[in-house]
């Protein structure tokens, strides 16, 4: 059988004993899905980093699998273990160091991220924790566009593309559209063929009919964002005659591709001037700070797919400002359920994830549990994370969930303010906070 | 506690399947939505309700009846039907809605690797049922708004067990004429069974819509559906049957769920059959209201499908989910039909006069402020 090996799995005891055999296997299926031996061996060291990490800090004998999943365009490696047999407290990017005395170096966890491209820790309720390092895959250089520079159909139908397509939609794309408009990891065509066929990319390209055949008139791409959304771009139009007409007949593919799914909604900032306004609301916008110092100020757009049958979130007063201009703007119906802390006791320790995503100089931290600490820890993450360099520091609150809303003070406090909200993007409406001072 | 290995018990076609939410009840949403009444425009009910025959049973309907099991097989609305469109009470076979009947068609001829054909704009049960039950559903895009007969029948294959056809059709109103039904059925020539689901049949009034019952005799793989849901106002009782060849029903008999219809609707049903009148005057209130709910629309500058059955598909400049949610803060509740894959189209059911009016008000209040706001576009 000729197919490719996709995944890899070992189970052992959090014992530095281990260690070897732990790197040799992260290190080995790096390079059997395909990495190239430099990045083999930034696999390792991170896989180093974490394994290290969880032996100092694990109970005696507890146990930790990690899985090597190869994901065509990338590599993730993943170790999960049991909260039971951990701190969940020390999975705070933040624990056992003081920041005060920027100890940063320390961290075997903030290394490790450093050696990827993208790095999280999850918690999937109740007990267990996600470590996942994903370092993207390689690709030799591709020759520079040979296509022609613009397309002219005389008809065209909107399909999903084969993989020859794929290349062609991508080559046209990154020669019509800068960075800005189509993003840097949709611009490599082979990178794009992987995505597609990992099912971490969906697309609907418009092509030209008969000879026409092998043309490509425009595209549009998305991928599933967390539990709920869609996230899209486009769309990408290259040829200017048939433009708007291509643009409608691909956003009502693309909605159609979508509307019967267990999405509620799609969003993108990646868009063009043909994207046909009235198919869209607007969410707000976002101001990101680049790795040359220079801003960029990104505006949202969405659309519901479902009827809206309402719902309650819970907020505290100094969200509501904000929330009721949005939910006015936005017709969504929704009754605020204001709540606080008023005295009641709390764990000693809260718990922060955290989403780095090193290319955008990005990081996005979400609540996972709630601790007497929690300001504390807040500003500490913050400070580790600007100390790093992180330039873009969010943090995601689900409305859905009451204890999470009780802390919206404490992040007010801490310097974030909210700069927009999703629709149905967590348990409720998710508030994206961003940190400003 | 024990944990349930959820993903072990569950097959992939369910783990694939998105359950499917049906709207809140209207007092919570008026809640949300803030509105102090309600226009239902979005399920195609009869603003006329029930006939009054089948008021006065329902009102009557002795409490203690209650706790007897009704008919099993809904005996004597079979018998009434039967000798209205002189058929055999046995063709007959009942649901809790013809919503239950299409499972019973599907269970009774698909098994692992089977198909169905439908269109892709169409009244969704029909794709949902096939795919909950494991089975592939072939989506046929639909032609000029209407059920394309020619595609449909490419799609054909070895595995095909079934094809749907909704004439007319919810949302589009189209539907196929005589000819095209009997060259349609002609070209499949017996080999799979053609459901023809006639939900809204009692609404149209042209001369060459075919009756799916009399095509029965000279092709016996036709299955007809009818509902009490619609014409006859009794959706809240949930009544709805299939007709067809007796070998064929003998067939589906063995997947039908027996007791599901209850003894209130049964008794309802039984007053409804016969009264003419409630469809005449049905009737002409959805022609009166439809031309001036189409010309309002139309003077609105929107484009406008409206053709057979209680509602017409209409086309606006903005998000339909939106524009869903800006009427209903107006009181006016509509289907948004991305979920149908019409992005930005409504389908509004045709009701009385003063639904019919402040929906108009309260949508042109709508594109009046929308024309006005500034773009959503995002500045690149
Ligand atoms: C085309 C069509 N068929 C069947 C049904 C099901 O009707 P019921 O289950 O109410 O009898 C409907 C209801 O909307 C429909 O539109």
């Amino acid at each position: 059988m000729n197919t490719l090996a996709r995944k890899a799995s070992l189970t052992l005891d959090t014992s530095s004993s281990l260690t070897s055999l732990v790197l040799d296997f992260a290190e080995n299926s790096a390079k059997a899905f395909d990495m190239t031996d430099g990045d083999a061996s930034r696999i390792r060291l991170a896989g180093e980093e974490v394994f290290g990490y969880l032996c100092n800090t694990a109970k005696a004998g507890s146990e930790v699998m990690i899985e090597a999943l190869n994901n065509l365009y990338s590599i993730e490696i993943r170790f999960t273990f049991k909260t039971g047999s951990f701190d969940p407290y020390a999975f705070n990017l933040t624990a056992f160091v003081s920041p005060d005395e920027g100890q940063t170096e320390n961290l075997g966890l903030l290394i490790a991220s450093r050696a990827v491209d993208r790095f999280s820790i999850r918690y999937n309720h109740p007990h267990e924790v996600v470590l996942s390092l994903v370092k993207d895959k390689s690709y030799p250089q591709w020759p520079e566009d040979e296509g022609r520079a613009g397309v002219s159909l005389k008809d065209f139908v909107t399909k999903r593309p084969d993989d020859e397509t794929v290349k062609r939609f991508v080559r046209q794309g990154a020669r019509h559209y800068t960075e800005r408009i189509f993003p840097a990891p949709f611009r490599v065509p082979p990178r794009m063929v992987d995505m597609v066929i990992q099912g971490d990319c969906h697309m609907l390209v418009a092509c030209g009919t008969g000879i026409q055949g092998g043309e490509v008139g425009g595209g549009i791409i998305w991928r599933l964002v967390g539990k709920g959304m869609i996230e899209f771009y486009g769309p990408y139009i290259f040829d200017r005659t048939l433009g708007s007409n291509i643009a409608i007949t691909l956003i009502d593919g693309f909605l159609s591709a979508i509307a019967k799914t267990d999405r509620s909604g799609a969003y993108a900032s990646y868009t063009t001037d043909d994207l046909p306004a009235e198919y869209f609301e607007s969410l707000g916008e976002i101001g990101y700070s680049l790795e040359d110092g220079c801003k960029q100020n990104r505006g949202f757009v969405y659309r519901q797919l479902k009827e809206d049958a309402g719902s309650h979130v819970w907020a505290s007063r100094k969200l509501e400002p904000f929330l009721h201009n949005v939910y006015d703007r936005l017709f969504l119906p929704r009754q605020i359920v204001s709540t606080s802390f008023e005295g009641e006791s709390r764990a000693p320790h809260s718990v922060l994830s955290v989403e780095f995503d090193r290319p955008h100089s990005s990081v996005t931290i979400r609540p996972v549990w709630d601790g007497e600490d929690y300001a504390e820890n807040l500003a500490g993450h913050v400070q580790i994370l600007r100390q790093e360099g992180l330039k873009n520091i969010f943090l995601d609150l689900d409305l859905g969930v009451p204890w999470q809303a009780k802390l919206i003070p404490a992040l007010f406090d801490s310097g974030f303010k909210p700069v927009l909200l999703l629709p149905y993007a967590g348990q409720a409406d998710v508030v994206v906070f961003q940190h400003v001072r | 506690m024990v944990s349930v290995p959820l993903s072990d018990l569950i097959p992939d076609y369910i783990k694939r399947f998105e359950a499917y939410v049906p709207s809140k009840p209207d007092a919570e949403l008026m809640k949300l939505y803030g509105c102090s009444r309600l226009f239902r425009l979005n399920n195609n009910e009869n603003p006329l309700g029930p006939p009054p025959g089948a008021q006065e049973i329902i009102r009557r309907f002795p409490p203690m009846k209650a706790s007897l099991y009704p008919s099993g097989d809904v005996y004597f609305v079979r018998n009434k039907l039967a000798s209205r469109f002189s058929l055999d009470p046995d063709q007959f076979l009942f649901g809790n809605g013809a919503n239950e009947v299409i499972a019973f068609v599907i269970k009774a001829f698909c098994q692992e690797g089977d198909n169905i054909i439908t269109a892709d704009r169409t009244f969704s049960v029909y794709e949902w049922v096939a795919e909950f039950s494991g089975f592939e559903a072939r989506l046929v895009p639909i032609k000029d708004f209407a059920f394309d007969d020619e595609a449909m029948l490419k799609a054909i294959d070895g595995r095909t067990k079934i094809i749907f056809v909704c004439n007319p059709n919810n949302p589009t109103g189209t539907y196929w004429n005589t000819d095209k039904m009997v060259r349609f059925l002609d070209t499949v020539g017996g080999r799979q069974i053609v459901v023809i689901d006639e939900a809204y049949c009692e609404f149209v009034s042209k001369s060459d819509y075919p009756d799916g019952m009399k095509l029965m005799a000279e092709y016996p793989n036709v299955v007809v559906f009818r509902t009490f849901s619609k014409m006859y106002g009794l959706a809240g009782l949930r009544i709805g049957y299939l007709v067809g060849n007796p070998e064929v029903v003998d067939v589906i008999r063995r997947t039908c769920v027996v007791y599901s219809v209850n003894g209130v609707a049964q008794d309802a049903v039984m007053a409804a059959i016969d009264d003419d009148d409630h469809v005449a005057r049905t009737r002409e209130l959805v022609r009166t209201e439809k031309t001036y709910l189409a010309s309002k629309l139309r003077a609105l500058g929107l484009e406008v499908q409206a053709a057979e059955g209680c509602y017409v598909m209409v086309r606006l400049p903005m998000s339909d989910t939106l524009a869903y949610r800006k009427l209903m803060a107006r009181g006016v509740m509509v289907r948004s039909m991305t979920g149908f894959r019409f992005p930005n189209w409504i389908r509004v059911s045709i009701g009385r006069h003063d639904a019919m009016k402040a929906f108009i008000e309260a949508l042109s209040a709508i594109l009046k402020n929308t024309a006005r706001a500034p773009s959503g576009r995002v500045p690149s």
